[in-house]
């Protein structure tokens, strides 16, 4: 299976593609001006986080993926990470803004809604976060599918598309099941 | 499918023949995993065509020097050490700034292996270079945290070739490597040491008074550290060091006041450095240190203890 993580300037861009890899999959980074005809056959795609603001940077080749789901010209399963969860909100019309509380490092994610992404995850888990923007209001056809105690949208998830996003990093070492959650992601959609 | 160490090293002593070809190279040894492994993997591919450094930056652990040569001769890795401390103390007076120190450790390194290099013809300089290091170096839209010296305090203009075997790699990965070499848990679990070395567990202004302080204080450290795990005090931290803070504190010896230097002692825990929480070390052992750093180093007069997580923080104070 080939999966694109398009580098969105995460600090763990390389960290995903390297959990991927470990998890036997193809995977490669693209940059955000990589030309979208790369994409042709590429079977899911994780947009990664980033510094910045998903209301103002430049988004790239991140931003026709998404445009070519909305119009339906394509129907990539897509995951966001971090920036790209937020992106992903933004880009269908959510609210992005600065959070009550900045989150960085240590938080426990509390899932609400079972689902493909968290199938045999535990109802409670420890994750590292590192963002202070947050997702105010979900885009209509999301729904939120775990939250933080400063957090409320941790993760969610598209009604009728296969699009996900969660606001901790699931990559790193530190986040319990991360790895169990990217696998989930690539086998499930 | 987790990363395969015997595979990597085949594949990657293949295309460093094909890089390197006849040609010389020199290797930037430090005496961490990170360049042990990278100089063996290059010896492996081109034999008697390279040749390995090391540089005395003056900024150095205690025996440093001494014990990476040893411990290299062991490997039948030959290893010329350069005397060049007095450069890079020269280098750092009156620099504060951290990106600033780094980037003149990083100018100064090559500059040493270019003056080095005109007797030996080379044409590749060979470095531990492992992912964290480019990646927090910032590019490609990722905002730059820290330079690290072997990226991104290189001069923009360089004479030899990079040659980075371990660049997609993480130091777990890299210690696998070494265990496949055969290179010993001595170097294979060594812990990591950042390449400005104490420069950049000197807060501010790099003096010769605060490294001689802060090179007993991390003797200190890491005999304490490794004892408590080696007794199953505790679990054994990823890296464990100390540093010196720019300021100095009010304390009493002997009922005369005194006015001393700060420092902090920081422990993680970790698995490639990308991210990492603080060790949870006992109290006893915390004091432990504290009371031999102040009652041997009298110049010390405080000491901390870093609680804080990667992110917000970073691992160096740098």
């Amino acid at each position: 299976m080939s999966v694109y993580i398009i580098d969105l300037g995460s600090q763990y861009t390389h960290v995903i593609w390297r959990t991927i890899r470990d998890l036997g999959f193809d995977a490669q980074i693209k940059q955000k001006n990589t030309n979208i005809k790369d994409f042709a056959n590429v079977e899911a795609i994780i947009l990664s986080g980033g510094p910045g603001s998903a209301s103002i940077t430049d988004m790239g080749v991140a931003k026709e993926i998404l445009e070519q789901i909305k119009t339906g010209e394509s129907n990539y399963p897509i995951l966001g990470v971090c920036l790209g969860h937020q992106y992903i909100a933004h880009f269908f019309g959510g609210a992005i803004d600065k959070g009550k509380s900045a989150e960085y490092g240590i938080s426990k994610i509390i899932i609400d809604n079972e689902n493909d992404l968290f199938k045999e995850i535990p109802k409670e888990f420890d994750a590292w976060v590192s963002h202070f923007d947050e997702i105010k209001k979900l885009p209509a056809g999301f729904i939120s599918l775990a939250h933080s105690k400063d957090c409320k949208i941790e993760a969610m998830k598209s009604n009728d598309k296969r699009i996900y996003g969660v606001q901790f990093h699931p990559e790193v070492w530190h986040t319990e099941n991360g790895e169990k959650i990217l696998e989930n992601f690539l086998k499930f959609v | 499918m987790p990363f395969d160490a015997k595979k990597f090293i085949e594949n990657s002593i293949l295309k460093i023949k094909e890089l390197i070809g006849p040609e010389k190279a020199i290797c930037a040894l430090s005496g961490g995993v990170d360049s042990t492994v990278a100089a063996t993997l290059v010896g492996k591919a081109i034999g008697k065509n390279l040749t390995c450094v090391f540089v005395d930056t003056g900024l150095m652990r205690e025996n440093e020097g001494k014990q990476v040569g040893e411990a290299l001769k062991r490997l039948g890795i030959e290893v010329k050490i350069i005397d060049a401390h007095k450069r890079f103390f020269q280098k750092l007076k009156g620099i504060v700034e951290p990106e600033e120190k780094r980037k003149i450790i990083g100018n100064e390194f090559i500059k040493v292996f270019e003056d080095f290099e005109k007797g030996e013809n080379a044409k590749f300089l060979i470095q531990g270079t492992i992912g964290p290091d480019w990646i927090e170096s910032g590019g490609e839209g990722r905002d730059t945290i820290k330079s690290h010296h072997n990226v991104g305090g290189l001069p923009k203009e360089m004479k030899l070739k990079l040659c980075e075997p371990l660049r997609d790699l993480y130091k777990h990965e890299v210690r696998m490597i070494a265990k496949e070499l055969g290179l010993g848990e001595d170097l294979s679990e060594r812990q990591p040491f950042p390449g400005p070395a104490l420069a950049v567990r000197v807060i501010g202004e790099v003096t010769q008074e605060k490294v001689d302080i802060l090179r007993k204080t991390t003797k200190i450290v890491e005999e304490e550290i490794e004892n408590a795990s080696k007794k199953g005090e505790i679990e054994k931290p990823w890296q464990y060091f100390a540093a010196i803070l720019p300021v100095k504190t009010v304390g009493v010896r002997g009922d005369e006041r005194a006015y001393q230097h700060t420092v902090v002692v920081r422990a993680v825990r970790s698995l490639d450095g990308m991210t990492a929480n603080f060790s949870p070390i006992p109290h006893k052992i915390l004091e432990r240190i504290s009371s031999r750093i102040t009652n041997e180093v009298c110049e010390v007069g405080r000491v901390f203890y870093d609680i804080t997580n990667k992110p917000p923080a970073t691992v160096e104070m740098e």
